[in-house]
């Protein structure tokens, strides 16, 4: 493929991206006018009509809905997010202090989940029915079926407690403890870049449990279909041909995988996504301090901005993982990449 | 094995000095040890170096496991339990399966129907051909390359070396055909072995095909074993006929002998419905009986108008009746 094909088909989805945004933005915009107001639950029940009047007009809330919306787009395209009503403080400011720590867990849950799902899903599809297919498929029901914060409470009572193998949930290190330099935010990876090799094995301790907990319980439909397009692939007429022309056995096994791999790329995507919006449990559970009790907080006091920031950021990484995903399914097979052309 | 080995050779092993491909007794079957299906029962079958080889039968008879089982690529659950393989004096049966992949692609090789889907999607047909190359030959990426597009020049596809760097899905029926058989005959093998190759083209494009195939096999000098069901395409392009049903030979001989004085009822019936007396629509009635539902007798006799008691208790001996041609049957 020639590169003017890549920059265009990235420059196409870069705009669709932009657009979905926007749409995103104008929904949340509308839906969270429309659920309440926020001067009441700010001031309390006991302020006069005088004062909310007076809190709205410095806070805007009674120009039009049109001027509030243009004025709020406009903050949007030079990076403003507006500041909470809560904490008077920028929400990107809080958004930065809080994402790095829910995209490492997501980031961990998800390598965890790839890690274990892909191989079982690829080894027992080798023997549909056999004893590999059946305890991998009773551990993903069992994943599926648990509540992801009851079976983090489960993994602290035996690994924290019982067995003494993880630390208490405490958050992120030690209490007390000195983070890294910051860096990128995650401190796994800003102890690794300082070179801070104590920090980095005991912030990896920490993470540990509540990433298997997100890696068991949201990544079990990763197995199955890769369980099912690998069995496909295996049945199908090109890998019986590779077989009867004598190419090796890894060879034939590569042929099958590559070939499952495009729905299971869409899926994980999809997955992640879930992953980092979907946290919420399992950060208050392991004290971890992400973007998940901060969103719904946010919600429940009719804090405009960050919803909208939190909202925003949200749908902007399902828009970046799906692209990853898909440009990498189009590298992958040529019939996809040629369907965008 | 040991009953086996000590009636190693085919009944057929007759028609010539040393067949290049011997089956002898072959059974195959499926489903539980203790309760399994027959899907060959006990099957013969030789083809002689350099000859073509019909086999003709109805879906289900067993062709393509025949197939399958000379390759050793039998469909999981499958297994063969019984008969010998003899392939250029080595018994496929009982070979180690990495000198077994030596022979797949490089010795014995397959055109299969569904030439498009028979291809990985994800690579380039040339790249896939030069993989069967490099695999067999162990010559360098760039002669692999060269080879390929050399053959797939000479097999007719216009343009080569461009068509080389397309995908499966770039083809029509037809050329990916074509591009099949190049993969078939890159290493230069003995045996050809073409599951259907035109079944699902057109008309003008499985002429077309049949004509790749018949002069490319001639050219490079291997034998070929055409499975069909169609007795058109068997007759178009064979010198020996063989006719398979329910798993077992009933009828094997020259081409011009089986098609034209048929001795079997079977092959009989199959040539009235190709070739139909005039407004009439010719049919064998019923249909091929279901794998593992057969009892001792002739697979045949429930659908055979000539049947009697001796047909339905015990299935006949392959019997020698003119020169180098077999049938089973009771009344001959």
């Amino acid at each position: 493929m020639r590169r003017g094909f890549w920059l265009r088909y990235l420059g196409r989805r870069l705009l669709a991206a932009v657009l979905a945004l926007f749409g995103v933005a104008v929904i949340v915009f509308v839906v969270t006018r429309l659920l309440g107001d926020p001067v009441e639950l700010i001031l309390g029940q006991r302020a006069t009509p005088e004062q909310a009047a007076q809190l709205r007009a410095e806070l805007g809330y009674d120009d039009p809905l049109p001027q509030q919306f243009v004025r709020y787009i406009g903050d949007l395209v030079q990076g403003d997010l507006g500041v909470s009503n809560y904490t008077q403080r920028p929400v990107t400011d809080e958004i930065a202090d809080r994402f790095p720590a829910t995209l490492e867990l997501a980031l961990a849950g998800m390598l965890l989940g790839l890690l274990w799902t892909i191989p079982l899903g690829v080894i027992a599809a080798q023997r549909p029915g056999g004893w590999v297919d059946r305890v991998s498929r009773a551990v993903a029901e069992f994943g599926l079926a648990i509540p992801n914060f009851f079976f983090g409470l489960l993994l602290i009572l035996l690994f924290a407690y019982a067995l003494g193998w993880a630390p208490a949930p405490v958050g992120e290190l030690d209490i007390g403890a000195s983070p890294p330099p910051r860096v990128t935010g995650m401190v796994v990876v800003d102890a690794l870049l300082a070179g801070d090799l104590p920090t980095f094995w005991s912030a990896l301790k920490y993470l540990a449990l509540p990433a298997i907990t997100l890696a068991v319980t949201s990544c079990p439909p990763i197995l199955a279909l890769t369980r099912t397009s690998m069995i496909t692939a295996l049945r199908s007429d090109y890998v019986r041909s590779a077989r009867a022309f004598g190419l090796p056995p890894r060879t034939v096994r590569w042929y099958a995988l590559k070939n499952s791999l495009v729905p299971v790329l869409t899926m994980s995507a999809m997955t992640f996504g879930f992953l980092v919006g979907n946290t919420v449990l399992v950060e208050s559970v392991f004290s971890w301090p992400g973007m998940g009790l901060y969103s719904v907080q946010s919600m429940q006091r009719f804090d405009y901005a960050p919803v909208l920031g939190v909202v925003l950021l949200g749908s902007a990484i399902y828009i970046l993982v799906y692209l990853l995903a898909d440009l990498i399914s189009m590298a992958i097979d040529p019939r996809v990449r040629e369907g965008q052309t | 094995m040991s009953a086996a080995q000590t009636q190693s050779r085919s009944v057929l092993a007759g028609i010539a000095d040393d067949p290049l491909l011997e089956i002898s007794g072959l059974v195959v079957e499926t489903g539980p040890a203790r309760r399994p299906i027959e899907l060959l029962r006990s099957i013969e079958l030789a083809i002689p170096k350099g000859a073509r080889v019909g086999v003709v039968g109805e879906s289900g008879s067993g062709k393509s496991m025949t197939a399958s089982a000379i390759l050793g690529v039998l469909p999981n659950g499958v297994r063969a339990r019984a008969g010998t393989i003899r392939f250029d004096g080595r018994d496929l049966m009982t070979l180690p399966e990495r000198e077994m992949r030596r022979i797949r692609g490089g010795e014995i090789s397959l055109v299969s129907q569904n030439a498009v889907a028979s291809l990985n999607p994800l690579m380039t047909v040339g790249a896939q051909i030069a993989k069967v190359c490099r695999e067999h030959t162990g010559v360098s990426k760039q002669e692999a390359w060269t080879r390929t597009v050399e053959l797939l020049d000479a097999l007719g596809i216009p343009e080569p070396d461009v068509r080389a760097r397309s995908y499966p899905h770039h083809f029509s029926g037809g050329m990916a055909q074509r591009v099949a058989i190049a993969m078939a005959l890159i290493c230069s093998p003995q045996l050809v072995i073409a599951d259907e190759p035109t079944t699902g083209l057109d008309a003008t494009i499985q002429a077309q095909v049949l004509e790749v195939i018949d002069g490319s096999v001639k050219a490079s000098g291997a034998a070929l074993l055409l499975i069909s069901h169609d007795l058109a395409v068997i007759r178009a392009m064979c010198d020996i006929v063989a006719v398979v049903y329910a798993g077992s030979l009933l009828e094997y001989g020259p081409a011009d002998e089986v098609l034209n004085r048929p001795l079997s009822p079977y092959t009989q019936g199959l040539i009235r419905c190709m070739d139909p007396p005039e407004g009439e629509i010719a049919f064998i009635p019923g249909r091929i009986p279901e794998p593992g539902t057969l009892g001792a007798g002739c697979p045949f006799a429930e659908r055979c108008d000539r049947a009697t008691d001796a047909c339905r208790a015990q299935q006949p001996a392959l019997r020698q009746l003119r020169p180098d041609h077999w049938v089973s049957c009771h009344h001959e």
